[in-house]
C-alpha cells in the first residue's frame, strides 16, 4: 500500500510542482497516474522512491515512511525511472547481478529469474553487451527486468511502455496484471490513455501539481454522464482545469474537483 | 518575442550552427568557460557573457604567445640559428602537436558529433554539409597554429629583416600548418572509413589517451635528463635532425610550404611573393583533395561510427549466466559497478586510472635526475654517484635521522621528496575522491532509488581511489627504501606515517564530494576541466598546505638547533601521531554527516 498524506513539493520555496496531495494506492490494484507534461507526475514518484525530499508531509510504503525509515521503505518497492539510460558502461548480465545484490536475492533464485525475464523480453542474447550499445527500447527493457528481478510488493513505473516493442508492451501489462492480482500494487504514470483504460483499476488525474480526479474509468464516465473514452474525459478535465487557472472559479461550467482531498467519485 | 529573426543562406546558417549549437558526444577538448548545458542556474562564468568569458580563454593563451615571442629573442641572439632554422623548428612543432592532439581533434569535430545524422535529413546537399563541416574543423585546428606565430615573427624582427619578409615567414607557416591539419584530416577520414578499430569510439579514445598520456611523460622525463646534462648538445641535436634530409623529405611530403624556406632566405621581393603564392596555392590544392577524399568516404565513416551496431557480446549459456551472477555483498557490489565505469569510460580511465598510475614513476625520474644532475655539478661520475649510493645504504640504516639529514644533503633531498610525493599525491587524491560522487552523473539519482545506505555507497567509491591513489605510491617507497636497505622500523613507521596522511587526504576530498557534488555535466572532461573545478584544484592544494603546515613547522624546529624548543624524536613522534589521529577522527565524524547530507539532497 502507498499513503499519500498532505505531500508537497517545491524548488524554490513559491512555486508548487506538487501541492498538498493526498492519496491512497491499495493493495491489489494497478493504479495509473496521468496528467499532461509538467504535471507533476515525475516529481511525486521520485518523491515516493526517495530521490527528491518533500517540502511538507510524507509518503509510506508498506507502512515505512520513505522520510524517516528510509532503507526499509526502499526495500518496499522497485522503480523504473522516465530515462532508462543508467550505467551504460555495464552489460545486462552485469547490471542484472548488481540489482540482484542490492536487493540481496540468492544466487539460485536469480539466475533463474535472469534468464526467465530476459528471454521473455527478448534480451537473452543482449546479455553479454553493454548497455550502451541497447537501442533506446531495449534499455528500457533492461530497467524494466531489473525492476522486476526483485519481486518487490509495490511497483513504481514512470512510463514503462515508452519504446517498449509490442510483445514486451503486452508481457508488461500481463506481468502487472498478475502482480496486482496476488495482493500487491502498482503505481505507473503514464501518456498512453488507451494502454490506462484497459489495464488500470483505478486512474488519478494530475494537473499543475494537483489530483483533479482520483476513481474508476466508470466512475469517471458517471461523472461525466457520457459513455465516452478515458482520453476523451481526460482532455476535457484538464481543458476546464487549464480554464479555471487562468480565467478564475466563477468562469467554469464544471464543479471543480477538490483538489486537497483529491476528491473519489 | 525579443529574439531577432535573420534570414541566412542555408550553408550560412548551417556554419552558424555548427560553430554555436554542436554538442560532441565525448567532448574532451571542452572549454572549461562555457557554460553548462544542463545547469538551470546560471554559473558564474556563464553570467559574465561571450565577450567576457572569450577575454579570460584568451588572457592563457595571451600569456604563452607573448612568451614564445620573449623566446624568439632570445634565440635571434644565438649564432647558429637562422629564419630558416626557425621555420623548420615551428613546423616541426606543429607536426608534434598534431601528433599528439591533433588526430584526437579531427575525430572529435568530423565524427563524435551527434549532429552530423541529423543534417542528412535536412535538404542541404552532402557537398554543403562537407564544407562546412571541414571549414569548422581547418578554423578551430589552425588557432592552435598561432603558437609560433610570435616565436617566428619576434626572432626575425630582432634579426633585423623586413616587414614584407616577416610576413613572408608568417603566412608561409601558416600555409604548412594548414596543409598539416588538412593532411590530419585525409588520414583520419581513410582511417575511418577502413578500420574497425578506429570506429570503436571508447576503444580508440582510450588507446589514444594512453599512447598521448605515455608519450607525454616519457618526452617530460627524457627533457629532465636533458636539463641535467647538456641542454645546448641537446638544441644542436634537434636543429639537426629538423634539418636532416629524411625527416625534411617526410615533412615535405606532408606539408609542401616548409620547401619555401629556401626562397624566402632570399629576401628578394619578387620570390617573397612567389613563396606566399605557392604556399596558398599548395592550401588550395590540399583542401581540393580533402573535399574529394571526403565525399568518397566522410559520410560512410560517419554511418558507421554512430549508428547503434550490434555490441560484440557472445550468446551466454545458462553456465555463464551461473559464473556471472556469482552473489557479493552490496559493498563489493557498488565497488565493482564503479569500477567497472572508471576502467571503460576512456575519459575516467585517463584521468582517474591511468595518470595516477603513472605519475609515482615520473616523480622518481625526476628526484633521480636531480640527484644525478648535483652529484655532476660537484664532478662525480656515474661510478662515483653509484659508490656515494652504497654508502648511503650502511648511513640511512642508523636509527638517528636527524643527524643524518644534517650530515648528507642527499639525505635531506630524498626526506624532502618523501614529504613532497605524499602531500602532492594526497592533494591529487583529494581531487580525485572529490570528484568520485560527482562522476556517476545522472546515475546517482538511480542509486538512490535503491535500497542503499549513503555510508556504503561512499565507503564502495573509496575503494578504487585508495587503490589506485595511494597504492602505487606506497609501494614505489616501499620498494626504495627496500634498496637503499633503510632500517625496517624507521621504514614502516614512514610508510604508516604516508598512509595515514593519504587516507586522509582522501577523506577530506570524499567529504568535499558529498557535500558539493555536481552531477549535471554535459560530459566526462567537463567534470574535470569545466565550472568551478581550476578553482576547486587551487583550494586543495592550500588545504594540502593547512594540513601539512603544522607538521612542517614542528619538523623545522626539531632541526634547527634551538634548545627553547627542541624536541626530542620521540617527543616529535608523539605530538605527530597525536596530530594525525585528531585529523581522522575528524574526518571521521565529518564523514557520516556527510553521507547523510548527500543522501538528504535533491537530484
Amino acid at each position: 500500500m502507498i499513503e499519500i498524506k498532505n505531500c508537497a513539493k517545491s524548488y524554490d520555496g513559491k512555486k508548487f510542482a506538487v501541492k498538498d496531495l493526498n492519496l491512497v494506492v491499495r493493495d491489489g490494484e494497478i493504479f495509473g497516474l496521468l496528467g499532461p507534461n509538467g504535471a507533476g507526475k515525475s516529481t511525486l514518484l521520485k518523491m515516493m522512491v526517495g530521490v527528491l525530499a518533500p517540502t511538507k508531509g510524507d509518503i509510506s510504503l508498506n507502512g515505512h515512511s520513505i522520510t524517516t525509515d528510509t532503507l526499509e521503505a526502499k526495500r518496499q518497492f522497485a522503480y523504473v525511472s522516465d530515462n532508462p539510460d543508467h550505467l551504460l558502461r555495464l552489460k545486462g548480465i552485469e547490471f542484472l547481478n548488481f540489482i540482484a545484490d542490492i536487493y540481496k536475492i540468492s544466487e539460485d533464485k536469480r539466475q533463474s529469474r535472469i534468464e526467465q525475464l530476459a528471454k521473455e523480453f527478448g534480451m537473452y542474447d543482449e546479455l553479454d553487451n553493454r548497455i550502451q550499445s541497447y537501442s533506446h527500447g531495449m534499455r528500457q527493457k533492461m530497467m524494466v527486468i531489473g525492476a522486476l528481478l526483485s519481486e518487490p510488493d509495490i511497483w513504481l513505473l514512470d512510463e514503462p511502455m515508452t519504446g517498449l516493442d509490442p510483445r514486451a508492451s503486452f508481457y508488461l501489462k500481463q506481468k502487472m496484471r498478475e502482480h496486482a492480482d496476488s495482493g500487491k500494487t502498482v503505481l505507473f504514470s503514464t501518456h498512453v490513455l488507451d494502454v490506462a483504460e484497459k489495464v488500470v483499476d483505478r486512474v488519478g488525474i494530475i494537473n499543475q501539481g494537483e489530483l483533479i480526479f482520483v476513481g474508476t474509468v466508470a466512475e469517471m464516465q458517471e461523472h461525466f454522464q457520457a459513455n465516452t473514452s478515458l482520453e476523451e474525459m481526460f482532455l476535457e478535465l484538464t481543458q476546464e482545469e487549464a480554464k479555471f487557472l487562468d480565467e478564475g472559479p466563477e468562469n467554469t461550467a464544471e464543479t471543480q474537483a477538490d483538489s486537497s482531498s483529491g476528491t473519489e467519485f | 518575442m525579443s529574439y531577432k529573426f535573420k534570414q541566412k543562406t542555408a550553408y550560412r546558417s548551417l556554419l552558424n550552427v555548427m560553430f554555436k549549437g554542436e554538442e560532441r558526444v565525448n567532448a574532451a577538448s571542452a572549454s572549461p568557460l562555457k557554460a553548462n548545458a544542463k545547469n538551470r542556474k546560471k554559473s558564474f562564468f556563464s553570467k559574465l557573457g561571450t565577450p567576457v568569458r572569450l577575454l579570460l580563454m584568451a588572457i592563457p593563451f595571451g600569456a604563452l604567445l607573448v612568451l614564445l615571442g620573449v623566446q624568439g629573442y632570445y634565440m635571434s641572439k644565438v649564432a647558429f640559428i637562422t629564419a630558416e632554422v626557425v621555420y623548420k623548428l615551428a613546423v616541426f612543432g606543429v607536426f608534434m602537436l598534431n601528433l599528439l592532439f591533433g588526430l584526437f581533434g579531427v575525430v572529435s569535430y568530423l565524427y563524435y558529433v551527434k549532429d552530423i545524422t541529423f543534417y542528412l535529413s535536412l535538404p542541404l546537399t552532402a557537398d554543403q554539409i562537407l564544407k562546412a563541416k571541414f571549414l569548422q574543423y581547418l578554423t578551430l585546428s589552425s588557432l592552435g597554429s598561432l603558437l609560433f606565430v610570435p616565436l617566428i615573427a619576434s626572432f626575425n624582427y630582432f634579426k633585423g629583416l623586413s616587414v614584407l619578409e616577416i610576413i613572408a615567414w608568417v603566412v608561409c607557416y601558416l600555409a604548412a600548418a594548414l596543409c598539416l591539419d588538412i593532411v590530419w584530416a585525409i588520414v583520419t577520414i581513410i582511417l575511418i572509413r577502413f578500420s574497425k578499430f578506429a570506429r570503436n569510439q571508447d576503444r580508440f579514445i582510450m588507446v589514444y589517451s594512453v599512447l598521448t598520456i605515455v608519450f607525454s611523460l616519457g618526452f617530460a622525463t627524457v627533457m629532465q635528463f636533458v636539463r641535467a646534462i647538456d641542454i645546448d648538445g641537446f638544441s644542436h641535436s634537434v636543429v639537426e635532425l629538423v634539418g636532416s634530409f629524411v625527416v625534411g623529405l617526410i615533412m615535405a611530403i606532408l606539408t609542401p610550404p616548409l620547401l619555401l624556406s629556401k626562397l624566402l632566405a632570399t629576401g628578394v621581393v619578387w620570390q617573397l611573393v612567389l613563396a606566399m603564392a605557392l604556399g596558398i596555392l599548395a592550401v588550395a590544392a590540399y583542401y581540393w583533395l580533402l573535399g574529394e577524399v571526403g565525399k568518397r568516404y566522410y559520410f560512410d565513416g560517419v554511418l558507421a561510427i554512430q549508428m547503434k551496431t550490434s555490441g560484440g557480446g557472445r550468446e551466454l549459456k545458462a553456465d555463464d549466466i551461473r559464473k556471472l551472477s556469482r552473489g557479493k555483498s552490496i559493498f563489493k557490489s557498488l565497488a565493482k559497478a564503479d569500477y567497472i565505469k572508471y576502467r571503460r569510460n576512456p575519459t575516467f580511465f585517463t584521468q582517474a586510472i591511468l595518470t595516477p598510475l603513472l605519475m609515482p614513476i615520473l616523480f622518481i625520474v625526476i628526484f633521480g635526475a636531480s640527484i644525478f644532475a648535483a652529484a655532476s655539478k660537484d664532478g662525480l661520475s656515474f661510478a662515483a654517484v653509484k659508490e656515494k649510493l652504497m654508502e648511503l645504504r650502511l648511513i640511512v640504516h642508523e636509527f638517528t635521522l636527524l643527524d643524518v639529514i644534517k650530515e648528507t644533503p642527499i639525505m635531506a633531498i630524498a626526506i624532502l621528496g618523501f614529504l613532497l610525493t605524499t602531500m602532492f599525491f594526497g592533494v591529487g587524491g583529494v581531487q580525485a575522491a572529490r570528484l568520485a560522487v560527482s562522476s556517476d552523473g545522472e546515475d546517482f539519482a538511480f542509486y538512490r532509488a535503491l535500497p542503499i545506505k549513503a555510508e556504503t555507497y561512499l565507503l564502495a567509491k573509496s575503494r578504487l581511489h585508495i587503490l589506485i591513489g595511494i597504492l602505487p605510491d606506497f609501494l614505489l617507497w616501499l620498494a626504495l627504501g627496500l634498496v637503499i636497505n633503510l632500517n625496517p622500523v624507521v621504514l614502516i613507521f614512514a610508510l604508516l606515517i604516508k598512509l595515514v596522511i593519504m587516507l586522509i587526504f582522501m577523506g577530506i576530498g570524499f567529504n568535499i564530494g558529498a557535500r558539493h557534488p555536481v552531477f549535471n555535466w554535459d560530459n566526462e572532461m567537463r567534470l574535470y576541466k569545466g565550472g568551478k573545478n581550476a578553482l576547486w584544484v587551487y583550494l586543495q592544494f592550500f588545504i594540502g598546505l593547512l594540513i601539512a603546515a603544522p607538521l612542517g613547522v614542528l619538523a623545522y624546529f626539531s632541526l634547527k638547533d634551538n634548545p627553547a624548543i627542541h624536541l626530542e624524536f620521540w617527543q616529535l613522534t608523539a605530538i605527530m601521531l597525536a596530530y594525525i589521529a585528531l585529523l581522522a577522527v575528524i574526518c571521521f565524524v565529518w564523514f557520516k554527516k556527510s553521507a547523510k547530507h548527500l543522501w538528504k539532497r535533491d537530484c
